[in-house]
């Protein structure tokens, strides 16, 4: 006896794999979308990134295999309602989140990213009348503002590129797949639950109002999560050496069996927090303060880190102490890729 | 394994060199001193070779790096003083010393062949590897191994058998070595005791002070090596606790995580704030677990491999503790004869015939340690057959190789290196060497490039040279050699117009300055890559 399934939503892993995509597309730190600070998910758009004045980057991420121009015209209606809506000045870009497309629609095809002047004139036009057909408009309409501020994005890159531009960060899981695509998964089920909940019909009065909504994620929250996998990955990994930056704070030892100890402790120290379930909210709040601390200046020193660490924030976390913290600090720094 | 690029230096000066081709590569010029010599012994260098640069280069100031192809995977090396880091797609690889070097080249690059060495099983160390397919400049002596001090040349062999995995020996080096040590006691003492029986005969009371000052000596040294050993022992006993206890916490460790990977389930964790018991990082729906069970795996499998690691430490400890106590067992046991010499001596001194027994009793000794040589080496004969046909097989090879180049030659080559007193000069020196190189390609099949500096030099006649040019071309591993020109071949362009080679020419460096401020920016990026700033 056997039985197929074949009445199963098949398209739904497909399309939030690429949503992520979309999602991480605006999270990576290029300096473009640096200003980004929230992330909404199926609020305004599929996503749409905000930044601290309100600002949005509105993105309709489509996976459709053989997308032609004139399929990209009606599903830019999306960004097109949003273009006409009411908060039509906050919005800085529409981005069309796509596949790789076929060679002959577009004038440059090595480009990934580019506006709606790179479509051959035919393609341009058919991709026009795509959107006038579903928006209802009358064919003499001039959509010329509207294509300014649309961007055309394929999607050319694996999962991992996108986690790894997150993040710059050294760290010995760098080329183990696997670990990129738990990383990859873990964000898309956080932001497939965000969807979860019923917002249709609600009303706002401004940008920001989204946020009580609940179906946000901060870049902020993207980083720290990213930075504390790695470090976890790290942990123990290669236990015989200390952080160059730790190397200072074992001068107190004069014997190398000591350090040899110590070093184990903190390792053990950060496994312990990394295992515990069900203390994670501290051990949060501490790595958050640490990230903090060299998001505003990577060269800072640990001890000026430590120094402005609440102790309490420390005491919290049932299983690290001050050794194991300052050790903490000094992975993070020491894998921090410096651009300077 | 093909070198594609070489570079050395630091934010003053530097030198590129990625013109390598893969197949036969000269590097020549038309005067000394224009850092051949510092390019292939820096490229060892990065390799995890001993540094062996010439009087005057102060490699303490300078960062070296090699960039070469093996298995299809591309390797980038950065080397400065005993730190290397090892660039292979996007990771990177911090070894902090000489030897973590040499066991990530093992598992990772190439797996090295292992030896007992000092009667302790041992990895072979890069720098006697490397022997197998480089050939320096200076210090050569064909009746022994470059560098020999810590290995010697029977090492040598010994890592020719471990590569073909016929290795084994019933006795170690070590050990037939103290045999025969003690053999030769024996001896002396068996013509020292007919000699004092003669003498006995003599003076009685001359034998009596003689006998006694040299047996206090005697006890007293015994006394200091048999404390040297006890100590030895306390130590490395005292070493291994360490090392279990250490073990003991890593076990721990393992049973403590996985506790605190249970998430409480009896009861409700309650938020103290809002009696929420939904505890999340920040008072929001989204929230991350601090771990994912990949991570979680990660650190579990590491805490296990350290858990083999430490076992493996104790492992050798364990057998260095057994080496040690027997070899205090077997001095003690010399010493019973010692002592009941001291009493015989005293006791009988007036019978001589005691001396008689005693000499009897010493050629015994001599006979059941001679016995037991014997016994060592007829038990491996399986093993030593086939290490013997090894050795043939490359003595064929090298003799094979040394007709073609000289036809007329009368040098028959029979052994890896020479007897002492032997050793070849001239272009003997440089044809043995090239013989033995083509040999082990030959014999080994090895990956490795084969590389000689200065391959032309001490009266090394053309003919001969160009035969070994046409060997280089004809073998399918990368070679690198130097050469210096006489002047009237450097104006007919030698080697630019050699078949397929690729000919590299220094002479417009200049003298003793082949670091210059033009390669700086080109060194700057690789050093970039190892994200290396401030170099």
């Amino acid at each position: 006896m056997s039985y197929v399934f074949t009445k199963t939503e098949q398209n739904n892993l497909k399309a939030s794999v690429f949503e992520t995509k979309s999602l991480l597309y605006l999270a990576t730190q290029s300096s473009k979308y640096k200003k980004i600070s929230v992330l909404t998910i199926d609020c305004f758009n599929d996503v749409s990134g905000m930044c601290d004045e309100e600002n949005l980057w509105d993105v309709q991420a489509k996976n459709e295999q053989g997308l032609t121009p004139r399929k990209i015209g009606n599903y830019l209606i999306t960004l097109y309602d949003n273009y006409i809506s009411e908060f039509k000045p906050f919005f800085q870009e529409f981005i069309f989140f796509m596949p790789h497309l076929k060679k002959d629609y577009v004038e440059e095809p090595s480009l990934s990213c580019y506006d709606i002047k790179n479509f051959k004139e035919t393609h341009k036009q058919r991709l026009i009348e795509g959107l006038k057909a579903k928006a209802n408009l009358s064919d003499h309409i001039n959509l010329d503002d509207f294509f300014e501020k649309v961007l055309f994005v394929e999607d050319r890159s694996e999962e991992k590129m996108y986690v790894k531009g997150l993040m710059r960060f050294q760290s010995s899981k760098l080329g183990d797949d696997q670990f990129f695509k738990a990383i990859f998964t873990e964000i898309r089920d956080k932001q497939t639950a965000l969807k979860n909940s019923e917002i249709e019909n609600i009303r706002i009065k401004r940008p920001s109002d989204v946020l009580t909504l609940e179906r946000s994620l901060t870049t902020e929250q993207l980083q720290v999560f990213v930075l504390n996998r790695f470090i976890g990955g790290d942990v123990f990994s290669n236990s015989r050496r200390c952080p160059a930056s730790y190397v200072r704070f074992t001068r107190r030892f004069d014997d190398e069996d000591e350090i040899e100890d110590h070093i184990y402790e903190q390792n053990a120290a950060l496994s312990r927090a990394f295992f515990d379930k069900n203390n994670q909210k501290n051990f949060w709040r501490l790595f958050e303060a640490i990230f903090k601390g060299f998001y505003t200046d990577q060269n800072k020193k640990v001890t000026d880190i430590m120094n402005d660490i609440r102790v309490n924030l420390i005491d919290k976390v049932e299983h690290m102490d001050f050794d194991s913290t300052r050790f903490l600090v000094a992975m993070v720094r020491d894998g921090l890729i410096n651009d300077s | 394994m093909i070198v594609k690029k070489f570079a050395f230096g630091n934010k003053s000066e530097a030198f590129v060199e990625d013109r390598f081709g893969t197949g036969l590569n000269i590097i020549f010029s038309n005067d000394n001193n224009k850092g051949k010599t510092l390019v292939l012994q820096g490229l060892m260098f990065t390799l995890g070779n001993e540094p062996i640069f010439p009087a005057g280069f102060d490699q303490a100031k300078y960062y070296f790096f090699v960039h070469f192809e093996m298995n299809n995977q591309t390797y980038k090396i950065l080397r400065k003083n005993d730190t290397f880091t090892v660039l292979v797609g996007n990771t990177i690889n911090i070894l902090e010393t000489v030897s973590d070097f040499k066991y990530y080249f093992d598992r990772n690059i190439y797996k090295l062949p292992e030896i007992v060495h000092r009667s302790f099983p041992k990895l072979v160390d890069l720098n006697l590897f490397y022997q197998l397919f480089f050939i320096g400049q200076d210090k050569r002596d064909t009746s022994s191994i470059f560098n020999s001090g810590f290995y010697n040349k029977t090492d040598f062999i010994e890592m020719l058998y471990a590569l073909k995995g016929i290795t084994g020996v019933e006795l170690s080096i070590e050990q037939i070595k103290k045999i025969k040590d003690s053999l030769t006691q024996l001896r002396k003492s068996e013509t020292k005791l007919a000699k004092e029986i003669d003498r006995f005969k003599i003076n009685k009371a001359v034998l009596e002070n003689v006998k006694s000052s040299s047996n206090f000596k005697y006890y007293k040294e015994q006394e200091a090596l048999l404390k040297k050993l006890n100590n030895k022992i306390t130590e490395l006993r005292k070493q291994r606790n360490r090392e279990s206890s250490r073990l003991n916490k890593h076990y721990n460790l393992k049973a403590e995580l996985n506790s605190l990977n249970r998430s409480i389930s009896v009861g409700q964790v309650n938020c103290n704030d809002c009696g929420s018991t939904n505890i999340t990082y920040k008072s929001k729906d989204v929230t991350f677990d601090v771990s994912n069970t990949q991570v979680r795996n990660s650190i579990l499998v590491s805490v296990e491999n350290n858990i083999q690691i430490k076992r493996e430490v104790i492992s050798r400890l364990d057998f260095e503790i057994n080496n040690t106590q027997s070899e205090i067992n077997k001095e003690l046991t010399q010493v019973t004869p010692e002592l009941r010499d001291i009493i015989l001596f005293q006791d009988e001194l007036k019978n001589a015939g005691s001396l008689d027994k005693e000499l009897i009793k010493k050629q015994r000794e001599i006979e059941t340690l001679k016995q037991k040589l014997d016994d060592s080496s007829s038990k491996q004969q399986g093993v030593s057959a086939q290490q013997e046909q090894l050795i043939n097989a490359t003595m064929k090879a090298m003799n094979m190789v040394y007709k073609l180049i000289d036809e007329k030659g009368i040098q028959v080559f029979n052994s890896l290196f020479t007897k002492k007193s032997v050793n070849y000069s001239g272009s003997e020196e440089q044809e043995f060497y090239f013989a033995k190189l083509y040999a082990f390609h030959v014999v080994f099949k090895h990956e490795f490039p084969i590389i000689i500096d200065s391959f032309r030099d001490r009266e090394l006649s053309t003919d001969k040279e160009l035969k070994m040019i046409e060997i280089f071309e004809s073998m399918d591993n990368q070679v690198i050699v130097t050469s210096t020109l006489k002047r009237e071949e450097y104006k007919n362009e030698k080697y630019e117009s050699y078949k397929s080679s690729t000919a590299l020419d220094y002479s417009f460096h200049e003298d003793s300055q082949i670091l210059s401020q033009k390669f700086i920016s080109q060194f700057n990026t690789i050093c970039t890559q190892f994200s290396v700033m401030s170099f």
